[in-house]
């Protein structure tokens, strides 16, 4: 049962009305992970885009086989997968996401969002708008981080 | 009030009474320039010139001054803790000294003597230096001291001024410390009316050939930013090449810096005029400078006096118009003009 | 009146090697005369000079907590003549200091409120200083809920590791520790961005003060979160680095427009700062 409150607490639905809201959850399901879990992992098929409704996630990178880096924490209300969305060639993740903590989740099939917003334009664009500021946000912090700003 | 005279052939004497109880600083000609160096006679001396090259601020803020000693001689238990350094206790009088020089000892006391604390080495030499000053009769075109609460004959920052009246001096014993050298030289008081009126004719041709006006009512209305950020600065600045000799001459210029200098086990913390002008002022170890570009070091020392200053103090400009940057500046930089930009700014 | 230039001598009593790079080292210092100890009365974001003779001095904040008695604390960087000069001492080794200098976070004022400490990289000094005296059994009950985000590149870069554990375990201080990245798989904080972290974990603004002490561009980006979850100027603290030499107002680098870091701050409101000009 997907929850009305629970969707509003996403940042990237926070710009969606009611009646979008109602129509995403009708392909909206939830998935729940105790820590430790993959949910994804970096080069495999990105089919799902996920958001985070309680819990933490990690994105991890593969610097070498055995050498696994951190790369962002992320929480409540935050959103991973962007690729299944975005990323229409190679529809690959780019990182692993492993739960550090029990997490549940949102999760979308991308194929059936898009066939969503081609009956409803404008939620796309909303949706996608979204999509757009959270990555170049991203984009901005990792510029800062590049500079080694704690030094 | 002008009460006392002494003839320019009893100089030589009074000069040598002095030099008896003080160590003596006058104006002393030396080829191009004219500085205050210390003296024993009278005829050291050189009050002929306009003001000196350089301010007197040495007298009282030297160049270099060594603050501290220490030892690094690992073996003594002394090794690496710093010392206070005995001061040359022996008064000292400046004599021939301007009003705006004066002026200017006053206003770097509220920079070195504050509620909070108080710099030994100033305070002390302030304690110790008796200033007998030389009222101005011939004013340099440069001159604009009336403009900035000060004049050719201001008193303030005083403790005796000298008027030249051709053949002798009209003097006026200003503080207490003042009267009281006058009356251990056995200096008589003389009050006659024709030398009243010679000190105020001589006082009102002085005033009338001051030409340099620059204003400054305008300046404590600007908001600090919006003067700081004024496009004009850049125009300001352009000719600028940091050479920093505006701050070298100035008499409120006191800013210093602190390093130490070691000749084997031994060595001195020491303070050296430092320069707003100059990037290594600012320079953060991290690499960072606050003012690491010219127009930012050129318009700091301008806001300083004209604004920041007077803002902090409320006790006027930090400027006495003695003129020395005018007339040294290289490239022509004209404080009066910056009076001017800043003064009459308007978004 | 005492010399304020004359550093009082004291000797090292330790030195901790803080950080991965080496770059970072805490000394404990104890004072020689133990009547100069008594003198040195400060608060907790204060800074004082370090002498070391024949090298100079340097402005360091200090790091331990006035409820800390009996030795002083200080985290240094090595980046130039004094601090490298200092890097290679050892106990035993005698040294000056001078202060206590500047002002400090305003406890008085903001008793009674929340506090929310924000802090990146090696300015965690006076930050510490800041929650060893807040947690202070005297102090607690007088605060609020205290939050604290503190961020570094990678958690070996973290200062007082140790006693970051040690607060992360209370229930009266809410820890939130970032860094930028980490390959270490028993991680247990977070990574990400000081400001991003901000934003998540959203300390609410009501009754609350921000304390802010890190790199310009941290500060630069939390700022606007800061405003965005609701913290007026006055409520957002700061605190400011210059260099300096005499550590008194009087030697005239370290002027923000009329106002002295040295003196006047370093610690000062974002209103404050504000109506200055912005050369920092």
């Amino acid at each position: 049962m997907v929850e009305l409150e629970d969707m509003k607490s996403i940042i990237l639905l926070s710009h969606l009305t009611d009646s979008m809201l109602h129509n995403l959850a009708e392909i909206t399901l939830t998935a729940e992970y105790k820590a430790g879990d993959y949910i994804f992992k970096e080069g495999t098929y990105a089919r799902y885009l996920y958001a985070i409704i309680h819990g933490k996630v990690g994105l991890e990178l593969e610097k070498t086989a055995n050498n696994v880096i951190l790369i962002d924490t992320v929480g409540r209300g935050r959103t991973i997968g962007f690729s299944a969305l975005v990323d229409t060639e190679q529809k690959k993740y780019t990182t692993h996401a492993r739960a550090l903590a029990d997490t549940k989740l949102f999760v979308w099939d991308a194929t059936e969002l898009e066939m969503l917003f081609y009956k409803d334009y404008e939620m796309g664009y909303l949706f996608m708008k979204r999509i757009a500021k959270i990555a170049k946000t991203r984009l901005t912090i990792r510029n800062v981080q590049f500079l080694d700003i704690y030094v | 009030m002008v009460d006392r005279v002494i003839k320019k052939t009893e100089l030589a004497d009074f000069v040598a009474r002095l030099v008896e109880k003080y160590r003596v600083y006058a104006p002393v000609r030396e080829q191009q320039t004219t500085n205050f160096r210390e003296i024993s006679t009278a005829d050291q001396v050189d009050l002929s010139g306009a003001n000196t090259t350089l301010s007197p601020k040495s007298l009282i803020l030297p160049q270099s001054e060594t603050m501290f000693e220490f030892s690094l001689d690992r073996t003594s238990e002394k090794a690496g803790i710093l010392y206070e350094i005995e001061l040359d206790p022996l008064p000292r009088l400046i004599f021939g000294i301007r009003p705006c020089d004066a002026k200017a000892f006053e206003l770097l006391d509220l920079n070195f003597s504050t509620p909070s604390h108080q710099d030994p080495w100033w305070a002390r030499r302030r304690q110790i230096t008796t200033l007998v000053g030389l009222g101005c009769n011939t004013p340099c075109p440069t001159c604009f001291c009336t403009s900035v609460g000060c004049g050719p004959f201001a008193t303030e920052g005083l403790d005796v001024l000298l008027i030249d009246l051709d053949k002798e001096f009209a003097i006026q014993g200003i503080t207490e410390k003042g009267q009281r050298l006058l009356d251990d030289m056995d200096i008589k008081a003389e009050a006659s009316a024709t030398k009243k009126e010679a000190v105020s004719a001589q006082q009102s041709s002085s005033l009338q050939s001051i030409k340099s006006v620059v204003p400054t009512e305008g300046l404590q209305d600007h908001e600090v930013n919006a003067l700081f950020n004024a496009e004009f600065w850049d125009k300001v600045q352009f000719a600028c090449i940091n050479c920093g000799v505006c701050t070298f001459v100035c008499p409120t210029c006191w800013c210093f810096d602190i390093q130490d200098e070691v000749l084997k086990n031994n060595g001195l913390r020491l303070r050296n005029w430092d320069s707003c002008m100059f990037p290594l002022f600012t320079l953060h170890g991290s690499g960072h400078n606050p003012r690491g570009q010219k127009l930012q070091r050129v318009r700091q020392r301008f806001m300083h006096k004209l604004k920041y200053f007077p803002d902090k103090y409320h006790n006027g400009v930090a400027c006495v118009g003695c003129g020395r940057c005018v007339q040294q500046c290289p490239v022509n930089i004209d404080i009066r003009q910056v009076f001017l930009l800043m003064n009459n700014f308007k978004i | 009146m005492e010399n304020p230039y004359l550093p009082f001598p004291v000797k090292i009593d330790s030195v901790i090697t803080e950080t991965e790079d080496r770059n970072l080292k805490t000394f404990k210092l104890v004072f020689l005369n133990s009547a100069d100890g008594e003198k040195f009365v400060h608060q907790a974001g204060q800074f004082a000079e370090l002498s070391i003779a024949g090298k100079g001095e340097i402005p360091i904040g200090i790091a331990s907590s006035p409820t800390e008695h009996g030795h002083l604390l200080f985290t240094v960087n090595r980046v130039g003549v004094v601090t490298r000069a200092l890097h290679q001492m050892t106990a035993g080794d005698v040294i000056g200091v001078r202060g206590p200098l500047g002002n400090w976070y305003p406890w008085e004022q903001m008793e009674g409120s929340n506090v929310v400490v924000i802090g990146g990289g090696f300015a965690f000094t006076t930050l510490r200083a800041s929650i060893v005296y807040l947690l202070h059994p005297e102090n607690r009950s007088r605060f609020g809920d205290i939050t604290v985000i503190y961020g570094a590149r990678s958690p070996g870069m973290l200062l007082y590791r140790d006693e970051l554990v040690e607060w992360n375990e209370r229930d009266d201080i809410q820890m939130h520790i970032t860094v930028d990245a980490t390959d270490d798989p028993n991680w247990k904080f977070d990574v990400g961005f000081v400001p991003t972290v901000t934003q998540e974990k959203a300390p609410s603004a009501k009754d609350s003060y921000a304390v802010v002490c890190g790199p310009p561009i941290m500060i630069k980006f939390t700022l606007p979160i800061l405003k965005e979850l609701g913290f007026p100027d006055e409520r957002i603290i700061m605190s400011l680095e210059m260099r300096m030499k005499c550590g008194i107002g009087m030697c005239g680098r370290c002027n923000i427009g009329s106002e002295y870091v040295c003196k006047d701050g370093p610690v000062f409101s974002l209103a404050q700062l504000s109506g200055l000009p912005g050369e920092y």
